[in-house]
């Protein structure tokens, strides 16, 4: 099933904001970026709830394993930005290929990366079934990068990624590609986009400087005055209270 | 009852995974590591509480210090044997026995003994003892060390037969199919019971992960030290022909 395109999403919200405002002059780049940030955060939510979303995933089958400076530290870096979710869930796996058969399952299904932190990583070496070994390695995130325990003893060149990467704002910039997002959730992308467009068309109105005077009381501020809650009673007293109280003209 | 048949660790992880709904091994911060030591924990008690694992050690006799260490894993010595022939491949044997406070600690093949093997009439209390033989085959234990009494250095191996607590603690643990229910709920037991320290939340699962293990009557636990407990049909049968046969 084909994907929205940037430009159809653009040009529809477009139209939708010079419905309501329309003296409104948003540039169509400017509502691709509104539509990459919210695409960027439906994603996170909808991995975050489903906890595993294939969609969003990209697989990267080849990425060089480095060894830092510091020492026999292994890491590969980040091909890509990824969603940071919480247990580095943006992280769906990582895995080695091993020696196999034609018939064993795909090496993600056989030995993968389990995740921690560096703080917890010392507690892990107090038990001989959670110690970091080749076939029980773990993985860590510092920055944009993915540090390993387990591999210190084994020579390994290339590691196995799958990432939930995000819509890199910076790099995507072709209207005519398609949004990375599941179809139901396009409507909830123009809603918010719009949301975030109108937002931006009425604060600059009601915050103008009208030049009548140099005081910080010039800038208009958007109060909003609301009554209490009264019985009809009490209105008709009130009323009847303010006639009698009004000053003879 | 007895069983030569065994389950995986995968094959239990497929189910205790999903029951603390931890398919990914990321949704509570414990990783495949900790289930698998739960798992050779659950094998651990089960073999201390039922005695199920029983396991033979041979080993070439040590004539000169007379004294070996327990098999590693080893809680409950069951029988030992002294032997001549090859290892593992006995031509003749004797049995040994224990023998209360006999002490050979220390790099020789004498020791020291309360009760004395020969009799020593300077003891105005114990002046007799009521064995009278030097050439008795005996052993005792001080802290895992197995000591034998000079006679024992005759025979050229030992075997031990004890009970293990289900393999070496790194090993990968070798589960009874029989035990699987017990050790599933186990471990999921001590899973609930990790997290129940994080968040409350857990609390009422743990309280029913409790129930299923350790309930008296239907709990897993339970329900597995009966297995271990009962007779085979066929000890069972023969138990019955020897009562049988009794003139009473």
């Amino acid at each position: 099933m084909a994907m929205a395109t940037y430009r159809e999403l653009v040009y529809d919200i477009s139209e939708t904001l010079k419905m309501t405002h329309d003296d409104s002059d948003v540039g169509l780049r400017q509502i691709a970026y509104w539509c990459q940030l919210v695409a960027n955060k439906l994603q996170y939510q909808h991995i975050l709830k489903t906890a595993s979303v294939g969609q969003y995933l990209t697989v990267f089958p080849s990425i060089p394993v480095i060894i830092d400076t510091t020492g026999n530290r292994k890491y590969v870096a980040l091909p890509d930005t990824i969603h940071s979710i919480v247990a580095e869930r943006g992280v769906e796996y990582i895995t080695y290929s091993r020696d196999s058969e034609c018939c064993d399952p795909a090496a993600f299904a056989q030995n993968t990366f389990m995740f921690t932190v560096p703080s917890k990583a010392q507690t892990l070496y107090y038990d001989p079934y959670t110690a970091p070994t080749s076939a029980n390695p773990y993985f860590y995130r510092v920055g944009e990068r993915i540090y390993f325990l387990g591999l210190e003893c084994i020579d390994i060149d290339f590691l196995e990624l799958g990432l939930y990467t995000t819509i890199n704002i910076e790099k995507e910039c072709n209207l005519d590609a398609e949004v990375k997002l599941n179809s139901e959730h396009i409507a909830l992308l123009k809603y918010e986009v719009t949301n975030l467009g109108k937002w931006s068309l009425v604060i600059p109105s009601e915050r103008v400087n009208e030049g009548s005077d140099m005081q910080t009381q010039g800038i208009m501020q958007n109060k909003i005055k609301i009554p209490p809650l009264q019985s009809p009673q009490q209105e008709r007293k009130q009323q009847q209270h303010q006639q009698q109280h009004q000053p003879k003209q | 009852m007895n069983s030569g048949d065994f389950v995986s660790i995968n094959n239990l992880l497929a189910d205790i995974l999903i029951f603390v709904n931890d398919e990914t091994m990321r949704n509570h911060g414990l990783n495949r590591g900790y289930y698998i030591s739960g798992i050779q924990k659950a094998l651990e008690a089960l073999s201390l509480e039922t005695f199920f694992d029983i396991r033979t050690e041979d080993k070439d006799f040590p004539k000169k210090k007379l004294a070996i260490e327990m098999p590693e894993g080893a809680f409950n010595i069951r029988e030992i044997y002294l032997y001549n022939g090859e290892l593992c491949k006995p031509s003749s044997f004797v049995n040994v026995y224990w023998k209360r406070l006999y002490n050979n600690k220390g790099d020789g093949d004498k020791g020291t003994a309360k009760r004395l093997n020969s009799r020593q009439p300077s003891d105005p209390f114990f002046p007799h003892d009521s064995a009278g033989s030097t050439s008795l085959y005996y052993a005792n234990i001080q802290n895992g060390t197995l000591m034998f009494s000079s006679a024992c250095s005759s025979h050229d191996y030992v075997r031990i037969v004890y009970n293990g607590m289900g393999g070496a603690i790194g090993d990968e643990p070798v589960l009874p199919r029989m035990f699987r229910q017990a050790i599933v709920d186990f471990v999921v037991e001590r899973c609930f019971r990790a997290l129940k320290a994080r968040d409350r939340g857990f609390r009422p699962m743990w309280a029913d992960a409790f129930q299923v293990l350790t309930d008296p009557k239907n709990g897993s636990w339970i329900k597995a030290e009966r297995k271990v407990k009962s007779m085979h049909t066929w000890q069972r049968d023969t138990m019955f022909e020897y009562l049988g046969s009794m003139n009473y």
